[in-house]
């Protein structure tokens, strides 16, 4: 589904992605992981066509992206990405806002008008779903913005940062369902970005971690075990990965201040 | 029957409020130039005629203003396309375009005959030429209007057609009777256009503006923010192609032919149109290159592109070709024009349209730099609009 060979990327001279090879396949869940600033969101929004690599390529389904006008667009028609901060028109009510999201997708207006009223309901804004968008808190303007992403019935998620900015317990808990369901019940392929391993251990098929512009790791939690030579958590496999050191400093932090204490 | 006439003459004229305040402005400047007239009467007839002049061309104008505003509101209000609320309603009714609009026609007709005809004979007589002026500017604000309906629903060669009769009546502005006569026979031509454009079939099919947002409307995608507005399946339509391009160019050149030919010979300088006509190029070109990149930015940093040796990315660079093209032939034109001692009103209407169509021939097209461009999506800059966007 998705093809991502020897990607660069580079805003000034500080390379942000270093020759990134990845593939992810139809009806799979991925979640990139990583320290904050290391490359999670320059690499959705490679994936996602907000940026153009310096070198590489990236392919969805087999078609270039920006390679031609019928490729990106056909690439976007089946593409949607929600970036961890997107702009809502304010003034618009929910049912509004996402009406139009699905119109934009050429959803048939019967489906949408059912969906619409399903997503409402499943990220508790039934009532909110008719007031304007700028009345919504913070964990409300999350939902909705992450219910315009699924009201597209785009067979793949691109969601940089989906389970931040807010998002209650209920909301957390419907939103992972909602993607595990889409990928095993249609098919769907997912990449995530998340900051927390514990969110992701349950969630994902596969695991990406980025550090520094490279992949460190790609593979189920098992394999990374194996990979980090670790039998704990994912967040244990990630320290080991990414931070070998901290484990230790942390076990250095205690064992000086016990020795201080006697 | 007779109620049924009386029925459709009210329908197509505007509300009585503003009919009776247009009579009462008018009452008010035909009041104001009979009081003067019959003070002014002792006077010598030169300045009997200069002192009262003023009075009889705000009369004219007055009328004019009028026959202009009822062209307005003919389209503005009786045309779907103009009137929003009015499409919305249409859609949910049987109506079909074989038969009449149920609020009134927007096709010109007897009513704009004698709605005109009055304006005319209000107009006055303070040059031979007066009581024409309300029919010209019913005339041309029709046919602006009618462009407007015509570029929506996509009749180009009706619509080119119509801006060339629209050029050539400015051309011979000087006797406006010829004028006149001009834009009435362009009338078959927007009869023709607007009884076309009432086929909903030709009708866009998104609204322009967020507040129609409805399931029977597609939004503009440019409308639902960041990233729906700038990823979304749907970007900007392609606007022109290879006949509109040379149909625009040849037309920018008409009109700046038609214009300046009412300027006083003695103020128009042949020379030094040099400089002046490449600075404006370059601010019309600069123009073009801020609108294609202010939201696609250049994948590195200008320091970045120094350092790492890439000075010239072709995808992203391709922006800036036809802009230096059109400028440097701006440039290369004018001192042909010049040396050849062209006269300006054939030359500078030339370069203009080489400028237009190079601006517009040479690509990319805003739709195939949003899809192919090697740029960066730059989000930032839809805080433009932070009035009517909010980050979450």
């Amino acid at each position: 589904m998705i093809q991502l060979e020897n990607v660069v990327q580079h805003y000034g001279v500080r390379p942000v992605l270093t020759g990134i090879d990845l593939n992810v396949a139809r009806g799979e869940l991925v979640c990139l992981l990583g320290p904050n600033g290391m490359g999670k969101t320059t690499l959705l929004g490679v994936m996602a066509g907000v940026l153009m690599p310096q070198k590489g390529s990236v392919k969805i389904d087999g078609m270039e992206r920006r390679s031609s006008e019928e490729n990106e667009l056909a690439i976007r028609r089946k593409t949607v990405y929600l970036p961890d901060h997107p702009w809502l028109p304010k003034n618009r009510t929910g049912r509004e806002f996402l009406i139009a999201v699905g119109g934009l997708y050429d959803v048939d207006p019967e489906r949408l008008l059912d969906h619409v009223e399903r997503l409402l309901k499943l990220f508790d804004l039934a009532e909110q779903g008719d007031w304007p968008i700028r009345s919504y808190s913070n964990g409300q303007q999350k939902k909705i913005a992450l219910c315009s992403a699924l009201v597209t019935d785009a067979p793949l998620l691109l969601l940089d940062e989906p389970f931040a900015g807010g998002l209650d317990p209920s909301g957390i808990l419907a939103l992972k369902r909602v993607l595990k369901r889409l990928v095993t019940d249609r098919q769907a392929t997912v990449v995530l970005s998340a900051p927390v391993p514990e969110l992701v251990e349950e969630l994902a098929d596969r695991i990406v971690i980025v550090h520094h512009g490279e992949i460190v790791g790609y593979d189920t939690l098992e394999q990374l075990r194996k990979q980090a030579d670790c039998e704990g958590s994912l967040a244990d496999v990630y320290q080991k990965l990414v931070h070998p050191e901290s484990l230790d400093n942390i076990e250095a932090y205690f064992g000086d201040g016990e020795e201080g204490a006697a | 029957m007779m109620r049924r006439t009386i029925r459709s003459v009210l329908r197509v004229l505007p509300p009585l409020w503003t009919i009776v305040t247009f009579l009462s402005c008018y009452l008010a400047v035909w009041g104001l130039a009979e009081f003067f007239r019959g003070v002014l009467s002792g006077l010598p007839p030169h300045t009997f005629a200069s002192l009262l002049k003023p009075f009889l061309v705000i009369e004219m104008g007055t009328a004019t203003v009028g026959a202009a505003l009822f062209a307005f509101w003919r389209i503005r209000s009786l045309h779907p396309i103009a009137n929003w609320e009015y499409r919305q309603w249409l859609e949910r009714t049987p109506w079909t375009p074989d038969r009449p609009l149920p609020m009134g026609s927007v096709l010109p007709g007897a009513v704009d005959v004698a709605v005109v005809a009055v304006l005319c004979w209000m107009a006055g007589d303070v040059w031979w030429f007066s009581s024409f002026m309300p029919l010209l500017g019913y005339l041309v604000v029709l046919i602006i209007l009618s462009c407007v309906i015509l570029g929506f629903t996509r009749q180009r060669a009706v619509l080119y057609s119509l801006l060339f009769a629209l050029g050539l009546a400015i051309r011979l502005a000087a006797s406006p009777l010829f004028s006149v006569l001009i834009l009435a026979a362009a009338l078959p031509l927007v009869l023709l256009g607007l009884q076309r454009s009432l086929d909903p079939k030709r009708w866009p099919d998104y609204a322009l503006s967020l507040q129609k947002l409805s399931t029977d409307a597609k939004p503009a995608s440019k409308e639902l923010g960041w990233p729906f507005g700038y990823l979304g399946p749907r970007p900007a339509p392609r606007l022109v192609c290879w006949p509109d391009t040379l149909a625009i160019s040849l037309l920018i050149g008409w009109f700046l032919h038609a214009l300046p030919s009412h300027a006083d010979p003695r103020e128009v300088n042949e020379h030094g149109m040099v400089g002046f006509a490449v600075v404006l190029a370059g601010i019309i070109a600069l123009c073009r290159v801020v609108g294609y990149t202010v939201k696609h930015s250049a994948p590195i940093s200008p320091l970045g592109r120094l350092l790492t040796g890439r000075w010239i990315i072709p995808r992203y660079d391709r922006v800036f070709v036809a802009s230096l093209w059109a400028v440097s032939a701006v440039f290369v034109a004018e001192v042909l024009v010049e040396s050849l001692a062209v006269p300006a009103a054939v030359g500078q209407p030339a370069v203009a349209a080489l400028f237009a169509f190079l601006l517009l021939a040479i690509g990319p097209s805003y739709r195939n730099w949003q899809l192919t461009g090697g740029h960066r999506i730059n989000p930032a800059n839809i805080r433009s609009k932070a009035g009517t966007y909010l980050e979450v």
